[in-house]
């Protein structure tokens, strides 16, 4: 194109200068160029026919290209909306597997894997839809300015003119498009690739062909179904002969009126990626290369490493759902799974931290008292999940996930074990006369530090076992005052009659004694008070009933008499857990990765 | 996903870069023609 008009202003300057140096002189004046050259004023209006041919073949190269991207932007949005859809289904038909546990199919949860993470790599080579609009709007800004001119000379309308001066709201809007029913787009834009044009251009050797078609097929299916074909033909040559001559590159004199046509401008439909490998047909194994360690044949068989890595994967994304944290949780009392599911790569590595972040995000999400609710939920026993010996060979995970269960009774064991194998992991280095740096030193500090403050909840716990044992021995006589059985009258020896009532009475202890440490977080002692003052009630009351049924029996008496004079009062009680409650209520956030000890 | 249908950033640049070509020949035309405004005057 640049050369098109070179040659016709060469061609006019040469004129000029013939005619100048016939007379012997330099240059012609302007009325000299006018009047006295022999047709130049056929040869300006032949030029500016030129220029407007060449003009309309740019407007018709610029109407191309901007159709050519509003395609393309549509064609992938349209992707993206579809890879999300389908990266939706693979995920639902994966965690359907996984929830079958061992009868999950195991080859489906991989392949299905591998073709997600095809899909992801695929949206990944999209271009955003910035970078495209800052270079369609840096067009704009060239172009508009010199779009007048060519109105005036009947190159654009007006209509075009506003069109593309809303640019990039007409590709906001081939984006939105997509694939609708009214706006059929993917079945190829029939309105707006130019198929050549139609205006003649003086001077020019016919360029390519004019019968040759935009680059798409128009009588495609156009889009909207999900089962159609998508509306182009994948395999055509694009329109148009990319050989063309440009129009103008003749040598011929301007002013001639050639008639020919000016060579088709489509030549360029969208280069399309046809040959490339589906998304998904990758057989790849997902997330292998993250497993140190092969699995190992004692591992937990219930979760295979492929289903983990898709767990993992999620957890990374915080989309963790109920389904992986029930895959999830037994993991945590079970060191061989570390070893299995490649968390135990180094002890501050980051694997376990994403894995109970995640978690500790989803506890937060679901529920607002993570770890209690969460044992609740899902039936964690903490004497068998995170008793004494199971120490987990877990790196130091999220420390704000450790914390939680720290403040919790039934987790501090757990917790504990995670600050004593980070110490012992430390204390080890120090030993073989290696430094703890950076952030391994600041976590063997905090981890010395809250192993020290354990050390009260480990006394908390040995209290709560004495007296569980002596409750379990004798609800009434640890409610009474425990020792004080003693010097209970020999009456108080219960006849089997009352043993209903002191196993019911015992349940409900223990049931309370759970729900107040639990649900409050109490210390072991406010869950023995409000037990104490919920059995109260519930003895006194049940001691009526059997009394009132005529059993004779005053030793029942004899217990509720001592029970009134032993037992806590209500206000008692009340005041005790009140001002527990106010001054050490735990507070337990999972906002992230910070490490703030 | 059966079958791969979007473009990348190299595709589509090939339309950005026609967009500017065209814009820049017509940025061309458009000085030519004022030149023959003039010479019309």
């Amino acid at each position: 194109m640049g050369k098109d008009y070179e040659i016709l202003e060469e061609q006019y300057q040469k004129l000029v200068a013939d005619k100048a140096a016939a007379e012997g002189r330099d240059d012609l004046t302007d009325e000299e160029r006018t009047n006295t050259v022999a047709g130049f004023d056929n040869a300006i209006a032949s030029l500016e026919e030129s220029i407007i041919g060449l003009a309309n073949k740019a407007k018709a190269e610029i109407m191309e290209a901007i159709a050519g991207l509003e395609d393309k932007i549509r064609t992938n949005e349209e992707f993206k909306e579809k890879a999300e859809k389908r990266k939706a289904e693979l995920q639902a038909e994966i965690d359907t597997e996984i929830e079958k546990g061992e009868a999950g199919d195991k080859d489906k949860i991989r392949i299905y894997q591998a073709e997600i993470e095809g899909i992801d790599r695929d949206l990944k080579k999209i271009p955003s839809e910035k970078s495209i609009k800052k270079k369609i709007t840096d067009q704009k800004k060239k172009l508009l300015p010199i779009l007048a001119l060519f109105k005036d000379k009947g190159v654009f309308t007006q209509e075009e003119i506003d069109d593309l001066s809303a640019l990039e709201k007409r590709i906001e809007r081939a984006k939105k498009n997509f694939g609708t029913k009214d706006d059929p787009v993917v079945g190829g834009n029939d309105t707006t690739v130019p198929g050549g044009d139609d205006t003649a251009v003086p001077g020019t050797t016919p360029g390519g062909s004019s019968t040759t078609t935009p680059g798409r097929d128009d009588t495609t299916t156009p889009g909207g179904s999900s089962t159609t074909t998508p509306g182009r033909d994948d395999t055509t040559t694009p329109g148009g002969s990319s050989t063309t001559t440009p129009g103008g590159s003749s040598t011929t004199t301007p002013g001639r009126n050639d008639t020919t046509t000016p060579g088709g401008s489509s030549t360029t439909t969208p280069g399309r990626n046809d040959t490339t490998t589906p998304g998904g047909s990758s057989t790849t194994t997902p997330g292998g290369s993250r497993t140190s360690s092969p699995a190992a044949p004692e591992a937990p068989a219930e979760l295979t490493v492929e289903e983990f890595n898709s767990i993992y994967r999620l957890a990374k994304e915080k989309q963790l759902k109920d389904v992986h944290m029930k895959k999830l949780l037994p993991l945590m009392s079970d060191p061989a799974a570390y070893t299995k599911y490649g968390i135990t790569t180094g002890l501050f590595r980051n694997k376990a931290k994403v894995l109970f972040t995640a978690m500790g995000h989803y506890m937060v999400k679901e529920y607002k008292e993570p770890v209690s609710q969460i044992e609740k939920v899902y039936g964690i026993d903490s004497k068998q999940d995170f008793g004494e010996g199971v120490v987990p060979s877990i790196e130091l995970a999220s420390w704000k996930g450790i914390k939680a269960l720290a403040s919790n009774p039934k987790t501090r064991i757990k917790a504990e074990a995670i600050y004593a194998k980070v110490v012992e992991e430390g204390d080890t280095r120090l030993a073989a006369g290696r430094e703890l740096s950076g952030e391994d030193e600041r976590l063997y500090a905090l981890a010395k530090k809250e192993l020290g403050r354990m050390e009260t909840f480990r006394e908390t716990l040995d209290v709560h076992k004495k007296v569980k044992a002596k409750r379990r021995l004798n609800p009434i006589a640890w409610l009474t005052g425990g020792d004080k059985i003693d010097s209970l009258p020999a009456s108080t020896e219960i006849d089997p009659a009352s043993q209903a009532v002191r196993d019911s009475v015992r349940a409900d202890i223990d049931g309370v004694g759970r729900e107040a440490v639990a649900d409050q977080d109490r210390t072991m002692r406010d869950a023995a008070l409000a037990a104490a003052l919920a059995s109260r009630s519930e003895v006194e009351h049940k001691g009526k009933a059997e009394t009132e049924k005529g059993a004779d029996a005053p030793d029942k008496v004899d217990m509720m008499d001592n029970l009134s004079a032993n037992v806590y009062s209500p206000e008692e009680v009340k005041e005790t857990i009140v001002e527990k409650k106010d001054t050490e209520e735990p507070t337990v956030e999972f906002t992230g990765h910070d490490i703030d000890g | 996903m059966e079958e791969k249908k979007f473009y990348t950033e190299e595709e589509i640049n090939a339309d950005v870069e026609k967009l500017e070509k065209a814009t820049e020949d017509l940025e061309k035309l458009a000085e030519l023609q004022k030149k023959v405004d003039e010479l019309k005057k």
